[in-house]
């Protein structure tokens, strides 16, 4: 044992010991290492491949085995979609009438244009309380830390919580410690949302401090309030139960995500936004450009 | 005195470096006064003549060249290294450790990710380097841990800062007590990785509480991860062991 157990080994314990301190002290602060930076650099291209791979092998394997179940959910999204266009018929009508009464009452409207980037999503992190997935694209492309990540629909899939010339790693809603300011845009009521993984429900959404008056349906759609994260108008879930909380002064709302996070493949990272104020005239009267890089507040908002 | 005078008779006599030049310029000049082409000037217009190849040499010429060619000089990168075989099989070998490592990192990332048996999941990176510790032994397998380990917090797909401080006092924890009281063969490596294996997610588990990142009826996902990865160590044993033994058995029990 002593002839085993020699000075060499207490010497790497005692730098293992020393390593943890030190990084557990750089994470706390959020700082990004360059080894942290270089090693999943050379990483991403490896993931990338791995990712090509399986999702051939997996379009393969749906083409040859699922051939049936795919039929059959191309022909119900087929109704969804004339659903839906009938929906945008109605919605075109509700829309032209919003127009006529707005130029009448001269009230200005808020359009939000965004700049966009895509990306593939390379890696899912397999821990059990973090939520994260790295996409194939980084600081070259011009993503950066704390600009919010969309599904094509605009869909709130994260936020960009590291990046690096090849990568970037994105925390998804479903994580704990990410809230995303929200409100359920049939009543107006805001909240803030968080991952619902500490109270038990892993795949739902915790929409906290509602009024204790609120009324909450199900199916209300949540949509983000504005921020300098996030901005206005994005999907993020519908409701599916709600309750008191247990101080009994304040309503929580679970919601369903919007994104089905754990089968993306691609997804878009705003990289700048702006909310374009617009008179009854029709004319630009204000923009304001909001770059969320620009942001020195916290991840939460 | 006489041997003196004789050697002074022998020299010839020394003249004026002048005068012999002008007189060898004269002597190159006919009695009328004319300059007379020096022998060597014509001998060497004679050389710039083109002269008829001998038939010899002109069947010499209708050969086909030689196709041999001298061995070059310079020698390759691995020759200058001067790296014996086993330095060799031992590069060799920590190569495809490397390889192995990065392969169950995509694995993991990209396939198991997605694979929920018992909603838990596999720890395939840490089943690898705890493997490769016990299958090293403290000499080797202690520094490994370290850097495997640090790596594997840098690559982003580990639970957090606390993973190099237990996979290294777990690993090195696994080396010893297999080496003391065991010999090297598939069921000592396995029990004693699968050991530490355990112990680290029960220890991920603690931090995870602590931290209030978890809660304690997860403990159950993590038992299970840490027996589905145990499970995938008996398959995995046998690659690892096949690639340690690339480079002969290095370590001295």
């Amino acid at each position: 044992m002593r002839k085993l157990f020699n000075t060499k080994v207490i010497i790497i314990l005692v730098v293992a010991a020393l390593i943890t301190a030190g990084l557990t002290i750089a994470s706390g602060v959020g700082m990004q290492t360059i080894p942290g930076t270089a090693m999943q650099v050379i990483m991403a291209p490896v993931k990338a491949v791995g990712t090509g791979l399986a999702n051939t092998a997996e379009l393969y394997y749906s083409y040859m085995f699922k051939y049936e179940a795919l039929a059959a959910e191309n022909a119900e999204l087929q109704k969804k979609i004339a659903e839906m266009e009938d929906v945008a018929r109605q919605a075109d009508s509700v829309n032209r009438e919003n127009t006529r009464l707005r130029s009448l009452l001269n009230l200005p409207s808020a359009v939000e244009t965004y700049k966009m980037v895509d990306a593939y999503i390379i890696g899912w992190n397999t821990t059990d309380w973090n939520s994260t997935l790295t996409i194939n694209r980084g600081t070259s492309v011009g993503i950066q830390q704390n600009m919010c990540a969309v599904t094509e629909n605009g869909q709130v899939v994260g936020l960009v919580t590291e990046a690096g010339p090849n990568y970037a790693v994105i925390k998804t809603i479903l994580d704990s410690t990410l809230e995303v300011s929200g409100t359920i845009s049939v009543s107006g009521y805001n909240g803030m949302v968080k991952g619902g993984y500490i109270d038990g429900h892993d795949t739902l959404l915790k929409m906290q401090y509602l009024p204790s008056s609120a009324i909450i349906r199900n199916t209300d759609q949540v949509v983000t309030s504005g921020s300098t994260l996030y901005p206005k108008g994005l999907i993020i879930g519908k409701v599916v139960d709600a309750g008191f909380e247990e101080t009994g002064v304040a309503k929580f709302a679970l919601l369903e995500p919007a994104a089905e996070i754990n089968t993306l493949e691609q997804i878009f990272i705003i990289t700048e936004y702006a909310t374009q104020i617009t008179g009854s005239t029709g004319a630009s009267e204000a923009a304001e450009t909001t770059a969320p890089t620009d942001a020195t507040t916290a991840p939460t908002n | 005195m006489a041997n003196q005078r004789n050697q002074n008779q022998r020299r010839p006599a020394r003249s004026d470096p002048r005068k012999a030049d002008a007189r060898r310029r004269d002597s190159r000049r006919d009695s009328a006064g004319r300059r007379q082409p020096s022998r060597s000037s014509d001998s060497r217009r004679r050389s710039r003549r083109p002269s008829q190849p001998s038939l010899l040499t002109r069947l010499m010429q209708l050969r086909p060249k030689p196709d041999f060619r001298p061995d070059t000089q310079e020698h390759s990168l691995l020759k200058k290294l001067h790296l014996t075989q086993l330095q060799r099989g031992v590069l060799a070998k920590w190569g495809l450790y490397i390889v192995l490592l990065m392969g169950l990192s995509m694995i993991q990332d990209v396939i198991m990710s997605h694979v929920s048996l018992f909603d838990a999941t596999t720890d395939l990176v840490v089943c690898g380097i705890l493997l490769i510790t016990v299958m090293e032994g403290v000499d080797t397998g202690t520094p490994f841990v370290l850097i495997a380990a640090c790596l594997y917090y840098f690559s982003g797909s580990s639970p957090g800062p606390s993973c190099v401080g237990l996979l290294v006092f777990l690993g090195v924890g696994a080396c010893l007590f297999r080496q003391m009281f065991w010999h090297r063969n598939r069921g000592s490596i396995v029990l004693c990785a699968g050991l530490a294996l355990l112990l680290y997610e029960m220890g991920t588990f603690l931090v995870g509480v602590l931290t209030g990142l978890t809660r304690w009826d997860r403990v159950f996902h993590f038992l299970i991860t840490a027996g589905i990865s145990v499970v995938l160590m008996l398959p995995l044993y046998s690659l690892v062991n096949v690639i340690g033994q690339i480079g002969g058995n290095t370590w001295k029990e």
